[in-house]
């Protein structure tokens, strides 16, 4: 038996693809996105952010962070975190030199915002699957407002680590490329965990989607049931084109997205 | 729901800075530094095209989610930017930002991170220079204001609500603003009316005050009509207002007196905004 890890993005309607501000890994996506049971030891790992907006190489923070969890033997999000603050002044240097070699130095309001630093939420999640192969355990760890949803054939069993809609704003908790504070970060920082069977399957998703599920299941719609026909074999164009449709209806947000969807096997 | 217009580039907002630029503005006012009104609202200007500019710049430039006009009046009535901007009316925030008059340079202290201060030199961008030469006819700028407001609703029916900010000392020499005011504040586009802020510059003393919600602490006759012509603060803003550390009340108006006005800027929603934990 096997699962799936697949994810899906699409940029904010009026920016260039370049400008994807979202980031997403899998620690083993395997082939075309099907990840095997026993390829890493039964468990899956797989991580989401969302650079903000008023920030400089939002983007970059949040692919560090998302790689860096799921490319590390012991993950945990305290410790991913101040593994991508360490590999950050590397990425900035990194960035100042290809300006300077394309002799587009920074210019004066770009300054302020690289000293600044850049934000990004973040959530990750584990999934390990029991010897019997049908049943296993998650946890997940998040700062900011990406969130989690676990759906079963019976419906949304868990939301994490926002439950409502009316709990989205333009301020979420976000993790600071120099935020030295563990105190804070574990203030802020949310944690769940639960059990699975096989079957189930989890949506990670960013702010402008999670916003969308929580206010489509408020309604009684059943958005689960959509995204679980949805994902299924679904394709980057099927779900740009699915994303555009709800965008002009009025229902999402104009927004970079992005969707994980993690089916278990 | 009003002032929730997406600001993006494909659906951008404006700014119309209105700045008092007559002979009175010439005088100084007191606290804890004298300087000239001139000084005090070119300074302001400034500091408010910086932080607008910070907001939206990202790696491959500076994103026109605003553009932004400033009217300045005085001897004559047009626009206030000096250097390769002057004379124009409305412009896209990325054309601001690669056109200041001078770039100077400052220092300002910053942690060092061992409990200390140090001494950092910074850019500064200077749009404005402090100008103070002839009459006052408010009427006549507010007027152009109006204008250009209209212009921008009918551009961009769905945008967010265009944002006036005025700057003066309040003592018009063309008559009542009120108004022309009221014309402005009546102008809409779907997602809400125009707002009318102001930012007084006066050297009548007294407490100063940051979006009050009411007119009794305030000094004069002036900074009482000033009051009287600014907007209430959307609730949205009210709440950006509280978190800026600042009491809000039920008739909270877009009205500053003799205080820092930039933290308008942080009024306006163009995606995540990149907050620090607390």
């Amino acid at each position: 038996m096997r699962g799936d890890a697949h994810a899906y993005w699409c940029q904010k309607n009026g920016s260039e693809s370049r400008e994807y501000e979202d980031a997403f890994s899998i620690s083993d996506p395997g082939t075309e996105g099907f990840w095997s049971l026993t390829s890493e030891g039964r468990r899956l790992r797989v991580a989401v952010a969302d650079g903000a907006t008023e920030s400089m190489l939002s983007g970059h923070w949040a692919s560090a962070l998302v790689h860096t969890y799921t490319s590390m033997a012991q993950p945990q999000l305290r410790r991913c975190v101040r593994r991508a603050q360490a590999a950050w002044p590397q990425i900035v240097g990194d960035y100042k030199a290809e300006r300077e070699k394309a002799d587009k130095p920074i210019a004066w309001y770009e300054e302020p915002g690289l000293d600044r630093g850049a934000h990004a939420t973040l959530l990750v999640a584990e999934f390990r699957l029991d010897p019997s192969g049908f049943s296993g355990t998650w946890t997940a760890e998040a700062v900011g407002d990406s969130c989690l949803f676990h759906v079963t054939d019976n419906g949304m069993k868990q939301a994490f680590p926002l439950s409502h809609a009316a709990q989205f704003d333009s301020s979420p908790a976000l993790v600071h490329t120099g935020l030295r504070s563990r105190r804070l970060l574990d203030k802020h920082r949310a944690y769940a965990s639960g059990t699975f069977l096989s079957g189930d399957q989890f949506f990670l998703c960013t702010d402008a989607l999670a916003a969308w599920f929580l206010t489509q299941d408020e309604q009684g719609t059943q958005p689960w049931l959509l995204w679980r026909a949805l994902t299924d074999g679904l394709s980057q164009q099927g779900f740009a084109e699915w994303i555009a449709g709800e965008r002009a209806s009025g229902r999402l947000k104009n927004d970079d997205v992005t969707l994980l969807s993690v089916r278990l096997p | 729901m009003p002032y929730t217009a997406e600001i993006s580039r494909a659906n951008p907002a404006c700014f119309v800075f209105v700045v008092d630029q007559s002979t009175s503005m010439e005088d100084q006012i007191g606290g804890e530094f004298v300087q000239r009104k001139s000084q005090v609202v070119s300074d302001a200007m400034n500091r408010l095209l910086y932080e607008l500019t910070l907001k939206c710049a990202k790696e491959e430039g500076v994103r026109d989610y605003f553009h932004v006009a400033v009217i300045g009046y005085g001897a004559t009535v047009g626009s206030a930017f000096a250097g390769p901007l002057a004379g124009r009316d409305m412009v896209p925030l990325s054309e601001i930002a690669s056109s200041p008059a001078r770039l100077e340079e400052r220092t300002k202290k910053t942690p060092d991170g061992a409990g200390g201060l140090v001494e950092q030199t910074v850019k500064f961008p200077v749009w404005l220079d402090p100008v103070s030469d002839g009459g006052t006819p408010m009427n006549q700028a507010l007027s152009k204001a109006r204008h250009l407001v209209e212009q921008w609703v009918e551009q961009h029916p769905s945008s967010f609500p265009p944002v006036v900010l005025h700057l003066t000392d309040g003592e018009s020499t063309d008559g009542d603003p009120t108004e022309v005011t009221r014309g402005i504040m009546s102008l809409l586009s779907t997602d809400g009316n125009a707002l009318l802020f102001n930012l007084h510059v006066s050297g009548a003393g007294g407490t100063p005050a940051t979006f009050p919600d009411n007119d009794t602490q305030l000094p004069d006759s002036f900074s009482k009509m000033l009051f009287g012509i600014s907007s209430p603060l959307p609730e949205h803003m009210k709440n950006y207002a509280r978190a800026q550390g600042l009491s809000t009340g039920e008739g909270t108006r877009g009205f500053v007196y003799n205080a820092d006005v930039s933290s308008i800027v942080q009024f306006l929603d163009i995606g995540t905004r990149a907050s620090d934990l607390r």
